[in-house]
């Protein structure tokens, strides 16, 4: 085999590519909640595990082509999140943050419990977006399907920062984490922005369990570890920024390859979370996030 | 106590003995025949529930079976059975109350390794053999009570490398997960690849990956023949996915556990070109040829079966079914009582040879082989066209 050595290396980095891009997608979805409510939303993997499982049903059950059921599904989680927030978040009287936290891993198991009960314990998988089986890139080899994570990773990232910088709406939601009081005494109504808030969060979630449903599989409880690895991306990056979530999940995503390709498979996740303990120490605020921020 | 209490109490008291009364009689009036009666501690709900049940049915088959036939010499097997809710405290209750209150000569059960492991220490405790139909179940091996069904992992890396053997393959890659059945699959894999003389590169693998192209492309790098993937169910399609993206065109073989409709369906459209697994002879029993011994033996079980339940049989039900066949040999050899004769029980079956299966194969135990079951019972088995159909 000529050339292994690169084309191996070229492999590591698709590979952890691919994943970084799924936990950068989780790990905006945490962002976008956080910046409103200051709340980490732990059902985010949830997210995730419906928005996969949602457009499966709807392909292989409903018979809906491929695009109808990625939108519906988007739209339908989003709306999960939207009662997630109308039903568990808005009705405690007193919201301390501690509380929420905790509410969101109600949440979450409540979620799992839901989707255990709709879709069983069977593990589902779906048909990769493009019908090419591979494409060959330095003696290297990657699925079609990363180009559209990858892809959908870099439209998103751009919307988000034309959403939250550019648009009324996004400067105000911005405003309703800096100060909701202030925020609503300027006329901004705060409950719809964080209902927005765990719509987005909703939405983004399942587009990345979409994305990723056709390299890998979903089972009812698949989202607790995505929703982990994000969590820890949206850390490793910077609570709260953008573009700290979709380099710290990329971040995140290498070191676990790369580690798996140059040290030892058995050591992966011990090496990409020594890494992430490593960089937190050293920078607590995380990489994209400076402490004069707030 | 209060004066209250104590009314409670007895009222409970008079209660139960009309209740325990009531069972008496009804039993005398059961008992024209002598019966022997054998426990059931199953997973018949919760998460073993996929496994209890098809078992139950298969035990209930076979004594509805065996007492229609006129019983064990004139004896007739009653079932006693329990649900342990796939909860190894209920489990060991179970057997408690198997042993202790219902007086069996032997019992049949769990399905899953935590609920048999729960029940080993009363079944070694209170000597009664007890029969586990879990698949990666160790039995003790110290004057040991415990049976074990399945062939071991270690017979079923043995029957896939007869088939590399056989076909050329000497330069192996094994992909196995880090979960306790990757382990297994790993050490038997390398300790095999020795005796058999094959070069052997190995990877790990998180069950939760989403990618493993990172361990492939290494394992890529040493080019090998064939390619083992030591894990069950759903992380075979993430590895089978980058498996053929990558181009690989060697066989790709995966273990017994992944014998499972289930397993078909994840894998329609990401087949590799050869996906092949070791199993037992009766997955693909409609192909023996009618020369094979036990193909009569397969076919009637699975026609009584679907008679009954109206159901294919699966693996699972057939497990049950031989273990509640050979405690029955048993039985007619030595006529137990109750837990007291169990001891009998088990010298009587340690002492069987060469007992045809319904899985495949023959159960020949001994004093140190309580699984009886050996490699002989197994074959190499490949995915074509979505079915399970024997490896050429």
């Amino acid at each position: 085999m000529e050339n292994t050595y690169l084309s191996q290396a070229v492999q590591f980095i698709f590979a952890g590519l691919t994943s970084g891009s799924i936990y950068a997608l989780v790990a905006l979805g945490f962002d976008i909640i956080y910046n409103v409510t200051l709340v980490v939303n732990l059902a985010q993997g949830e997210f995730l595990m419906l928005g996969a499982m949602t457009m499966i049903s709807l392909h292989t059950v409903f018979k809906l082509p491929l695009p109808l059921a990625l939108i519906f599904s988007t739209l339908i989680v989003g709306g999960v999140g939207i009662l997630f927030d109308r039903f568990a978040i808005r009705p405690l009287k007193k919201p301390s943050i501690m509380l929420l936290i905790l509410l969101t891993l109600g949440g979450s198991t409540f979620l799992k419990g839901v989707a255990l009960l709709i879709w069983g314990k069977d593990p589902y998988t779906a048909p990769t977006f493009t019908k090419i089986k591979s494409i060959s890139f330095l003696g290297a080899s990657f699925s079609p399907q990363m180009l559209w994570v990858i892809g959908a990773l870099v439209v998103i990232s751009v919307v988000l920062w034309f959403f939250f910088e550019r648009t009324l709406i996004g400067k105000a939601m911005r405003a309703c984490a800096e100060n909701p009081r202030a925020a609503s005494l300027m006329g901004v109504n705060v409950k719809t922005f964080v209902m927005i808030s765990y719509f987005l969060g909703g939405a983004l979630g399942a587009l990345g369990g979409m994305l990723i449903a056709p390299v890998s599989f979903m089972v009812y409880d698949e989202g607790t570890m995505m929703g982990l690895k994000g969590f820890a991306s949206a850390v490793l990056g910077g609570v709260g920024s953008y573009p700290g979530a979709v380099v710290g999940g990329l971040v995140l995503g290498l070191l676990e390859s790369l580690s798996t390709g140059y040290v030892s498979s058995i050591f992966k996740d011990i090496l990409a979370f020594l890494v992430l303990l490593c960089i937190l120490v050293l920078k607590p605020t995380g990489l994209m996030k400076h402490s004069d921020d707030k | 106590m209060g004066g209250k209490e104590c009314w409670n109490v007895g009222v409970s008291a008079i209660v139960l003995s009309c209740l325990l009364l009531l069972c008496g009689v009804s039993e005398v009036a059961a008992q024209k025949k002598p019966v022997i009666r054998l426990g059931v501690n199953l997973d018949v709900t919760g998460y073993g529930a996929w496994l209890g049940e098809p078992e139950l049915r298969a035990v209930q088959l076979f004594a509805e079976q065996i007492n229609g036939r006129g019983g064990i010499d004139n004896y007739q097997l009653e079932l006693v059975v329990y649900d342990n809710e796939s909860n190894p405290e209920k489990s060991s209750t179970n057997a408690k109350k198997l042993i202790q209150r219902d007086k069996v000569a032997a019992i049949l059960g769990t399905a899953i390794t935590a609920t048999s492991n729960a029940a080993k220490s009363v079944a070694q405790e209170e000597k009664v053999v007890t029969y586990s139909l879990s698949g990666s179940y160790e039995p003790s091996y110290a004057d040991s009570f415990t049976f074990a069904t399945w062939v071991h992992t270690s017979g079923m890396v043995e029957t896939i490398y007869d088939y590399f053997a056989k076909n050329g393959i000497k330069r192996v890659a094994a992909l196995c997960a880090t979960d306790s059945t990757g382990q297994t699959w790993l050490d038997e894999a390398n300790r095999s690849a020795k005796k058999y003389g094959f070069e052997i590169a190995s990877e790990r693998f998180n069950v939760k990956d989403v990618d493993v192209t990172a361990q492939l492309a290494k394992l890529k790098a040493t080019n090998p023949q064939a390619l083992i993937v030591g894990v069950s169910g759903a992380p075979n399609a993430v590895v089978a996915k980058n498996f053929n993206q990558m181009g690989f065109k060697i066989p790709y073989v995966t273990g017994h556990g992944n014998i499972s409709d289930t397993f078909l369906k994840l894998m329609e459209g990401n087949e590799p070109e050869t996906l092949l697994l070791p199993g037992a002879y009766y997955i693909v029993w409609r192909e023996l040829p009618d020369a094979y011994p036990q193909k009569k033996l397969m076919k009637e079980f699975t026609e009584a079966f679907q008679k009954k339940f109206k159901k294919e049989a699966d693996i699972y039900a057939v497990v049950a079914y031989d273990a509640a066949r050979v405690i029955a040999e048993g039985v007619r050899q030595v006529k137990p009582e109750g837990p007291k004769d169990s001891q009998k029980l088990r010298d009587a079956m340690e002492l069987m040879k060469n007992f045809p299966a319904v899985y495949g194969g023959t159960y020949t135990f001994s004093k140190e082989d309580h699984r009886g079951i050996k490699k002989d019972a197994a074959l190499m088995i490949q995915v074509k066209g979505g079915k399970f159909v024997m490896a050429k």
